[in-house]
């Protein structure tokens, strides 16, 4: 009898085990919070010079859940088939903020400003001129953004957000079969120098969660 | 009597111990590197240089163009001259003139905006080097990290106490760091 209870105790437990690395997620916060956590491999910080530089890889499944949500859409077909279009480019979250365990509480737009003439140049780098000073490095090519916007927060945060997108010319291999990427920020306006984010691609692939459409 | 006398060796020990202890503690843990060697063997300074030498080529090459359609244009000028009218030399000479301070303005401007372009560069990557060795020391436990400079701050230490080697390989590690990616 009691062999019995310990036999039906390890089975439940091998059973909540099991079901736990599998990971799975339904909805678009799910996936926000997997893509926002450092220890899944999409988000690399570093700071320097009181400035905390976060550069998050989404992948195309996420970009695609968050057009279905986006456009209202259902259904893995469709879900299938935006994902197919994403994977031709890769996208990147930038996120510029004050690191305030070294004592940086400003806002990051006016960090280490000196008069308004710097903060006109800071608005217009960070608005227009950001895609000149990123590159993204793979095994065989280098890719100059395509897309480059800031999220205007309307001074509701101390942080600036940035997404940027990468594709690849005609004579380029597409970044779809790259295996690595390498993220470089060559920084004109904070005083950080060049920067470089790595993201280990074919293993990010491997511990993505599955979407469950159900 | 002798058990007092006893009691008081024993108390007067256990201060010294105690005394030298915190003695021992309180000293400060001070190390240096070689700020000249730790900078430019950096990755982040090799590659910032490499990115200044483009930046510089490149408006080089552009001088290189203005002042080649400016010598072109003084040699046409030196062909015609004979059979130039006085006043079409005048007109010429102006227009070469203008031309020269274009080309002297061109390069004024180059020359400001690789100055600006090298200090920005340096600084960064100086930012990168300070707010890395203030991490590592904190991380290491270490009070202090001086800096030697060729102008000699510090006349003599022990090599024990020089870190460069170590922090030069942390912080070459720390420039390209990969993001955590779970391993199942």
């Amino acid at each position: 009898m009691k062999s019995a209870l310990w036999k039906t105790c390890f089975f439940c437990l091998l059973i909540i085990f099991c079901s736990s690395c599998g990971k799975e997620i339904s909805t678009l916060s799910e996936f926000n919070s997997f893509v926002s956590d450092s220890e899944n491999g999409l988000k690399v910080s570093k700071s320097v010079n009181g400035v905390l530089i976060s550069v998050i890889y989404t992948p195309p499944e996420y970009i695609s859940l968050k057009e279905m949500e986006l456009h209202g859409f259902k259904g893995k077909e469709k879900y299938d088939s935006l994902l197919n279009n994403n994977k031709a480019s890769a996208s990147f979250l930038m996120i510029f903020g004050p690191d305030e365990s070294k004592g940086n509480k400003d806002d990051i737009m006016y960090t280490g400003l000196k008069n308004f003439k710097e903060y006109v140049e800071r608005a217009m780098t960070l608005n227009f001129d950001l895609e000149q000073q990123i590159t993204l490095s793979t095994e065989e090519n280098d890719y100059l953004p395509v897309l480059s916007s800031l999220e205007n927060t309307y001074g509701l945060s101390k942080d600036r957000k940035i997404n940027i997108v990468f594709t690849s010319l005609k004579e380029q291999k597409n970044l779809k079969e790259a295996m690595k990427y390498d993220f470089i920020y060559s920084d004109e306006t904070y005083d950080v120098g060049i920067l470089h984010f790595e993201f280990d691609k074919e293993k990010i692939e491997e511990n993505l969660p599955e979407i469950n459409f159900q | 009597m002798k058990n007092k006398l006893f009691i008081l060796l024993n108390g007067i020990l256990v201060i010294s111990v105690a005394f030298c202890i915190y003695k021992t503690m309180s000293i400060p843990d001070v190390r240096y590197v070689k700020s000249a060697d730790l900078i430019y063997s950096y990755e982040g300074m090799k590659d910032a240089q490499k990115k200044q030498e483009k930046v510089m080529n490149e408006v080089q090459s552009n001088l290189d163009t203005l002042q080649l359609d400016f010598q072109k244009a003084v040699n046409n000028y030196n062909q015609d001259f004979p059979k130039l009218s006085k006043d079409e030399r005048i007109e010429r000479e102006k227009l070469l003139s203008l031309q020269q301070n274009n080309l002297q303005q061109y390069s004024k401007n180059a020359e400001d905006k690789i100055k600006t372009k090298d200090e920005q560069i340096t600084q960064g990557v100086l930012n990168q080097v300070n707010s890395f060795v203030e991490e590592y020391a904190k991380k290491k436990g270490y009070d202090i990290v001086l800096g030697t400079t060729t102008s000699g701050n510090i006349l003599f230490a022990r090599e024990q106490m020089d870190i460069t080697d170590e922090v030069l390989k942390a912080l070459n590690e720390n420039y390209k760091t990969e993001a955590n990616t779970v391993e199942e």
